[in-house]
């Protein structure tokens, strides 16, 4: 419906300029917001224009007007790299600080698991021990193996599922550095006019398919004797959306994590028919069906491990801070997550925190490695992998036994 | 140049293109063919039976465990220029889809996968063109009301499929009918624009000739402009239904487990490759379908489009 | 008003987009009598001609068939447009049964006959972008007359046809209206086509277009080609060029004022 004029070169050329500025500035917000290099789009869009300027005619002033794009393009190419930039925050710096910090990249989310990170970085633990901690949020855990894998993260938290399928499709360039929390009892499945599990045949559920919640919902149907893949009708949602189709009638139950999982419990006639602390796992394993698990880019770990090891003891530092001082971490992820304080607090009220010296023994047959052993299997059944892999050669559980 | 455009005929077109594929393929071949021996070292875990007691640092329970033990293995592995899961073998693919074809058991296989993605698609765009179709009529004949919805549709139509995911979600859930809604909002658009401008080049000289013959205002309609207006309307139609396609992996991100978008977005999470193959190839295989059907069914609603000049003197 | 007027233009004035097409122009075309229009381009003859047919409404004046005022697009009035605005989609035989099937008359063997007198036989079953503009202009004429209207009106009809294609549809032009007893309104830029059709050439002036001069033509029906070469003719013709050549030169001077 819009027509374009240009009445002359001049114009028109005045006018590229001034948008491919404003996309040069857009780029440059977009990578320090994701910290990712200017989208694809954009490019097509700056193809487009040039498309568009050249099917005018450039005629009078071939030179001036065609050399001036091509600054332009260098320049948006410039701009794209990724350059070291400023992430929420920071630690306190002092003028007087002449020490070489080395740049690690942190791949991580809004979800309350980081917090050690976020925690970390607030109390100075990584600066002192020479480490600057730079945050990209990565939407989804299978998004940040990819990082991983592709060494444009050093170190990440991110669910046990995600990790595990990328080990059955034999990637192997990450290493399971180790479980650093467990918070049973922030999941689970909620219905609205269905009393038990076993009612729930024929019936539909809403849940994030091939998380943790999957798995949940699984295990608790086969524990009430029913097939997840024959005798119910799985709606895949993401996170709010559970509680919106659940809310609308549209799903018999949903099941997620928390702050969520407050707000099904929060609907009219809701029922609780089981928590991930239900499942035949957790009564195992003491744990939950995909816990979060902690994992690091195998090129930077191997290029010195010494360094590795520092950075983790940093972490693990900063986790058992956390496991000791509850009400300050509540603060600071109230800093970082905009959530009423009441949910924030019941759901950190549900994590464990394990430092270095509880991994020993959580990397073991009696704790994740039996878990991953079954979860792996169970991943089978549903057809998400093909086949259970050996998880054990991805880690690195001797570091602990130093 | 002394001919242009130049054409060498459609016998040889054909064998041009399957020469086309074969080379695309040929490439996809060298390019994942294991030439190469890799010497990779990495670790594997090493069960040595030796136990250790510790305390579970949760619940403080008593715990035997095992002490790991690791070794360094070397892996004389054979490797290509690209490796799965970037790109799998010709082989390994085929295989892949006919498994994916022919599975039984409760996982949807690709027929069910095809045929759910199809009756959303299609549905979804019948709906959008019988609306946009009388609305571009009607807009192309009443330039007021050209004139006032304009604006809205200048709006709609640069915004792709996927951005209407949040609202449909909110609006409609996560059922089939806001997948509907996101392919009826991918494609309506494109059919009104393309309506609106086939109804707005029909010669008005065919109108009033009409007129001229007796043609009253109510037959104008149905006798002289849709006729008129039919073959650009087709042709816009076939373009639109291709772009209906493309709204299928943001129509089933949410709310399902069976469809071709479902398949593709499901098996980038589990690193599935060899998958997500599939689904595009099959993707594309419908739409080229779809691309001949619509032309045959244009050749029997249209066929004066279709014939040749013979051109036969004064 | 004449009792055997057929169709007039009484003090038509026309404007449009801020120009004025016609002014206070008078015109009778008296029952079968064959009028050509002859002028520059953009005198308004088109217009005029758009008037009759009830495509548009004259700004002042009135256009009168058989003294009913023309308030609408009339069928009685039928058109022979240049591009011959054929409809695509039906074949020969369609197109020109349309008139007739819109008021649910069937009569394939008036069609038959009319297709004969075109001479297009055997080619009733093909669709309009098959045939070469000669064709697809007796098609539009066959179309034209099986609704059988009262009047002709035929603007520049055969301007895109090849020019031996012209001479005979000329001859079959004057030879139906001699025998269906047609008044016909014909516009055409080509004086010795005015020559060869009319009982009477009106040349328009420039715009605004008023008539010029109203001569009847000398030469008897039925006209042919040969008698274009006669002295009379050719002295017709030179006359008629000086008024129209005056004319064409006052539209060159208007638009090279205007720009």
């Amino acid at each position: 419906m819009t027509v374009c004029r240009a009445e002359s070169r001049r114009e028109h050329y005045g006018a590229i300029r001034r948008w491919l500025t404003g996309v040069v500035v857009l780029g440059r917000n977009e990578m320090l917001r994701k910290g990712t290099a200017g989208s694809a789009f954009e490019e097509r869009r700056v193809h487009r224009r040039e498309e568009m300027s050249q099917s005018r005619g450039e005629t009078s002033h071939p030179r001036r007007t065609r050399s001036g794009f091509w600054i332009q393009c260098v320049g948006i190419l410039l701009l794209a790299t990724p350059l070291p930039n400023c992430s929420r925050g920071d630690e306190p710096s002092s003028s007087a600080e002449p020490v070489e910090l080395e740049r690690v990249v942190y791949a991580g989310s809004a979800w309350y698991g980081h917090a050690p990170v976020w925690a970390g970085q607030r109390l100075g633990i990584f600066r002192k021990h020479g480490f600057q901690i730079d945050r990209r949020a990565f939407g989804g855990s299978a998004d940040r193996i990819n990082a991983l894998i592709a060494d444009n993260a050093t170190f990440a938290s991110l669910g046990e599922v995600a990790m595990l399928a990328a080990m059955a499709s034999e990637r192997r360039d990450f290493y399971w550095v180790g479980s650093q929390n467990i918070a049973p009892g922030n999941e689970g499945l909620v219905s609205v006019g269905v009393d038990s599990v076993e009612q729930l045949a024929g019936r539909k559920i809403a849940l994030y398919q091939n998380t943790s919640v999957h798995l949940t919902v699984a295990l608790l149907l086969r524990q009430a004797g029913l097939d997840i893949r024959r005798d119910v009708e799985v709606l895949n949602a993401p996170d709010s959306a559970v509680v919106d189709l659940v809310r609308s009638g549209e799903a018999d139950a949903g099941a997620i994590w928390e702050p969520f999982f407050s707000d099904l419990r929060a609907l009219p006639n809701a029922r609780v028919l089981g928590t991930d602390q239900d499942t035949s796992i957790y009564h195992r394993y003491r744990t939950m069906t995909g816990p979060d698990v902690l994992c690091a880019s195998r090129s930077w770990v191997d290029a010195d491990p010494e360094r590795a090891k520092r950075l983790f003891r940093a972490y693990f530092e900063a986790v058992e801070w956390a496991q000791a001082h509850p009400v300050q971490l509540t603060e600071i992820v109230l800093a970082e997550v905009r959530q009423p304080r009441a949910a924030v607090e019941a759901a950190l009220h549900n994590f464990r925190w394990i430092g270095w010296n509880g991994q020993r023994a959580m990397l073991s047959n009696a704790r994740m490695f039996g878990q991953a052993q079954e979860v792996s299997e169970l991943l089978v059944e549903l057809g998400r992998i093909r086949r259970v892999p050996s998880f054990r050669d991805w880690t690195v559980a001797d570091w602990y036994w130093e | 140049m002394t001919a242009f455009p130049a054409s060498i005929g459609r016998r040889r077109e054909l064998g041009y293109g399957a020469a086309g594929i074969a080379l695309v393929t040929a490439v996809w071949f060298i390019l994942t063919y294991p030439f190469f021996v890799e010497v990779t070292e990495h670790r594997t875990y090493v069960s040595t039976g030796e136990m250790h007691t510790v305390r579970d640092p949760v619940t403080g329970e008593i715990l035997k465990i095992e002490r790991p033990y690791y070794s360094n293995v070397r892996e004389v592995r054979r490797s290509a220029l690209v490796n799965p899961p970037a790109l799998d073998t010709p082989e390994n693919t085929l295989r892949d889809a006919w498994e994916l074809l022919t599975t039984r058991g409760p996982n949807p296989n690709l027929l069910e996968h095809i045929a759910y993605s199809c009756l959303r698609i299609l549905l979804g765009f019948v709906i959008s063109c019988s609306i946009a179709i009388p609305l571009g009529v009607a807009m192309g004949l009443f330039p007021r009301l050209r004139a006032t919805i304009a604006p809205v549709v200048s709006f709609l139509r640069p915004l792709p499929s996927i951005s209407w995911v949040p609202l449909a979600m909110i609006w409609l859930g996560a059922g089939e009918l806001q997948k509907l809604a996101i392919v009826f909002m991918g494609s309506f658009s494109a059919a009104l624009i393309y309506t609106l401008e086939a109804t707005l080049k029909v010669d008005p000289n065919l109108i009033r000739a009409a007129l001229n013959l007796g043609v009253g205002p109510q037959d104008l309609l149905i006798r002289v402009l849709l006729p008129a207006a039919l073959p650009n309307i087709l042709s816009g139609l076939k373009v639109v239904i291709a772009i209906a396609w493309t709204c299928v992996i943001s129509a089933e991100i949410v709310g399902t487990q069976v469809g071709l978008g479902s398949l593709i977005w499901t098996s980038k999470e589990t690193s599935n490759t060899a998958a997500v193959l599939v689904g595009m190839t099959c993707i594309s295989s419908v739409v080229l379908l779809l691309d001949a059907l619509f032309e045959r069914l244009e050749r029997r609603l249209v066929p004066w489009m279709f014939v040749g000049a013979q051109k036969e003197d004064a | 008003m004449s009792a055997a007027a057929v169709l007039q233009a009484d003090c038509v004035t026309h404007r449009y987009g801020g120009i004025t097409a016609l002014r206070q122009i008078d015109l009778t075309i008296a029952e079968r009598e064959f009028l050509v229009m002859l002028g520059p381009s953009g005198c308004g003859k088109s217009t005029l001609l758009n008037l009759f047919a009830g495509f548009e409404q004259p700004s002042e004046g009135r256009v009168l068939l058989r003294g009913d005022p023309i308030a609408k697009v009339e069928p009685r009035c039928g058109v022979v447009f240049q591009n011959y605005a054929l409809f695509p989609w039906l074949t020969v035989a369609q197109n020109i049964a349309f008139g007739p099937s819109i008021k649910g008359i069937r009569s394939p063997e008036k069609i038959a006959n009319l297709i004969r007198s075109v001479g297009i036989e055997g080619f009733g079953d093909l669709y309009p972008n098959q045939l070469s503009g000669g064709m697809k202009q007796r098609v539009a004429l066959a179309r034209t007359l099986a609704n059988d209207p009262e009047v002709l009106l035929c603007d520049e009809p055969f301007a895109a046809v090849d020019a031996m294609t012209r001479q005979v549809l000329q001859e079959e032009l004057s030879r139906i209206a001699t025998s269906e007893a047609k008044t016909v309104l014909f516009i055409t830029h080509s004086i010795d086509e005015a020559i060869l059709l009319a009982d009477r050439i009106v040349v328009l002036s420039s715009r605004p277009g008023r008539v010029k001069e109203s001569l009847p033509n000398p030469l008897q029906r039925p006209r042919t080609q040969n008698m274009l070469l006669e002295p009379e003719s050719r002295e017709l013709k030179q006359y008629i060029w000086r008024k129209v050549r005056e004319e064409v030169l006052m539209s060159l001077q208007d638009s090279s004022r205007a720009s």
